[in-house]
């Protein structure tokens, strides 16, 4: 069984099969409408397109769990609630991407962590596109 | 001496385009404790195969052994070979350069030509934007350095991306032409050898600027046909075309494989032939390709090397055909008492596999079935991974273990599965590793 999680899937599109009367058949306009592989429907940019492997648990309340794979894309500027990777002393990390009165942090999804301010540049390498799990 | 060569900026721009150091800055891309570390590739074959720029700069260089690599440099990290990275990140490289044209031409792995004449009002760009725009892309999306030279020609473009590396941008119209190739020795000319250059020193001929000036009926007297080519380029005059044609022309197909230690065991030479020749053969019949000559070849412990040819009445792609001649002709170079350090095959005189002839001794029927044959063994490696049915005799050389000690060690790629993911088997993106 596969189950397939994503984050802001506002931004891609999914194709419709027409509604779907509960106990009746319907005359479904599918020859309307084109099918995407699951490569098209979870990759945006191929080219800035990368795969990270989750380790820790701070993202678990975001429903990011250890083990599962994380599709992200390196992108001109993340924006403030935006899951991102960013790269702190010679590691890879994942949190939420903040900003409160014109500082930026990154805030864990789990109580257990404190949110991490930067003292120095703060290197963010890519946003989360979406997050893939199979059982 | 001040007169220009050329008087129009760019009568055609080409751009050539460099990662540098590709191989390692992979790496360093992927594996962020490697950023800004010295760090070298290829350690599976205990040689420096790509140099970071911080290693660079602390005296490694290409080719060193690890013994020379650690005592120029002994904080080195020194890691193995990710073939199947290197090409996703090359793929990427080039479909980036192609957003901006469809004229590229992939002249290795890591370098591209990319020509944007007559772009300037689609992309409503100078020149010199388009390139800045292709590097911008390039260096963010792959999170590499990248060296662009633009140019009328592709010889100029290629010298101008070297010239201020890394990650420079460097153009020269026309009209720059004589300033810039005044600072180039000639030897520094991309198609200008090392031989060429003792011949034109001794005419007097030091700089790139001082070839560039001479007259035609000069470079007719003394110099042979592709370098008057490069002379016509020197000049701003385009003369070689970019060849966009994808490249699957192979004149020939190698395998070889070293191993260390070396070794005298007659089975384990067969084997590493026997898996040389297995991995030759795919290849030439994913090309849809046979051949026509044969030659295998070993290479002893001090470097020596013995080989042999043989041409063949059936065009042919199917090993188990070729491992019998192997079998037939080993002991004609095979010495029982020399240790042997690589083994090596090559398919040459290649044609389409469509342009076959039946012989008169009923030889094609069995080759018929035996394509069918390999047809499912490939069918089978494609869906389950390479090597997953093989001939007995490469077993030793697939199964054993083919390097021992820190050699052995495999590429993070290798070790960094999914579930679902085969051995030979991977998602067709870049893995960057564990995350927190």
């Amino acid at each position: 069984m596969q189950q397939i999680i994503f984050t802001k899937s506002n931004k891609i599109p999914i194709p419709l099969l027409g509604h779907v009367e509960a106990g009746f058949p319907s005359p479904a306009e599918e020859e309307l409408v084109d099918n995407i592989s699951f490569d098209e429907f979870l990759i945006d940019n191929r080219e800035a397109t990368y795969i990270l492997k989750v380790k820790g648990d701070s993202m678990i309340d975001a429903g990011i769990c250890p083990g599962d794979m994380v599709i992200v894309e390196r992108v001109a500027e993340p924006k403030v609630g935006d899951i991102v990777i960013a790269r702190i002393d010679g590691a890879w990390t994942m949190k939420f991407f903040k900003k409160r009165g014109g500082q930026v942090y990154l805030e864990p999804a789990n109580k257990k962590y404190k949110p991490m301010v930067p003292t120095e540049e703060l290197e963010i390498h890519s946003v989360v596109k979406g997050v893939v799990r199979k059982y | 001496m001040d007169q220009p060569l050329s008087l129009r900026a760019y009568p055609r721009a080409i751009v050539h385009v460099d990662a540098d150091s590709f191989f390692a800055s992979v790496e360093q891309a992927v594996n962020p404790k490697l950023r800004g570390k010295p760090v070298v590739t290829g350690k599976e074959r205990g040689i420096a195969s790509a140099v970071s720029i911080e290693a660079k700069q602390l005296g490694v260089k290409r080719g060193m052994n690890i013994r020379e690599i650690r005592q120029v440099c002994p904080g080195i990290i020194h890691v193995p070979s990710d073939y199947e990275t290197y090409s996703l990140y090359s793929k990427r490289l080039f479909e980036i350069v192609r957003r901006y044209t469809p004229v590229v031409e992939e002249y290795s792995i890591d370098e591209c030509f990319a020509e944007i004449t007559g772009l300037r009002r689609p992309l409503k760009l100078s020149y010199e934007g388009i390139c800045e725009a292709i590097k911008r892309d390039l260096e963010h999306e792959l999170d590499i350095g990248m060296s662009l030279g633009l140019a009328p020609t592709k010889v100029v473009a290629k010298i101008a991306s070297k010239w201020n590396k890394p990650s420079g941008l460097v153009t020269i119209p026309g009209r720059q032409l004589h300033q810039f190739l005044d600072k180039i020795p000639v030897v520094d000319v991309w198609g200008i050898g090392g031989m060429t250059e003792r011949h034109l020193n001794s005419l007097g001929i030091r700089t790139a600027l001082q070839f560039a000036r001479q007259n035609e009926w000069w470079i007719k007297r003394h110099v042979t046909k592709p370098h008057q080519e490069i002379w016509h380029e020197l000049n701003g005059r385009s003369v070689l075309p970019l060849e966009t044609e994808e490249r699957h022309d192979y004149k020939s197909i190698s395998k070889t494989k070293t191993f260390t230690p070396a070794t005298a065991d007659r089975d384990y030479v067969l084997a590493q032939l026997a898996k040389n020749t297995e991995n030759a053969c795919i290849k030439a019949r994913r090309h849809g390709l046979r051949a026509r000559r044969f030659y295998f070849l070993l290479r002893t412990e001090d470097y020596r090397h013995c080989g042999y040819e043989m041409r063949l009445s059936n065009p042919t792609n199917a090993p188990n055909v070729l491992m019998s001649l192997i079998r037939e002709h080993l002991d004609r170079i095979y010495r029982p008492d020399t240790r042997y350090r690589l083994t090596g095959v090559v398919l040459s005189q290649l044609q389409e596999e469509a342009y076959g002839q039946a012989d008169l001794f009923g030889e094609t029927i069995s080759i018929d079935r035996m394509e069918k044959v390999l047809g499912v063994a490939d069918q089978i490696d494609k869906k389950y991974g390479k090597h997953t049915v093989y001939f007995g005799t490469s077993h030793q050389a697939i199964k054993g273990k083919q390097y021992t000690g820190e050699r052995a060690e495999k590429s993070r790629r290798a070790t960094q599965t999914f579930k679902g993911e085969g051995d030979r088997k991977h998602l067709g993106l870049p893995m960057l590793g564990d995350v927190d």
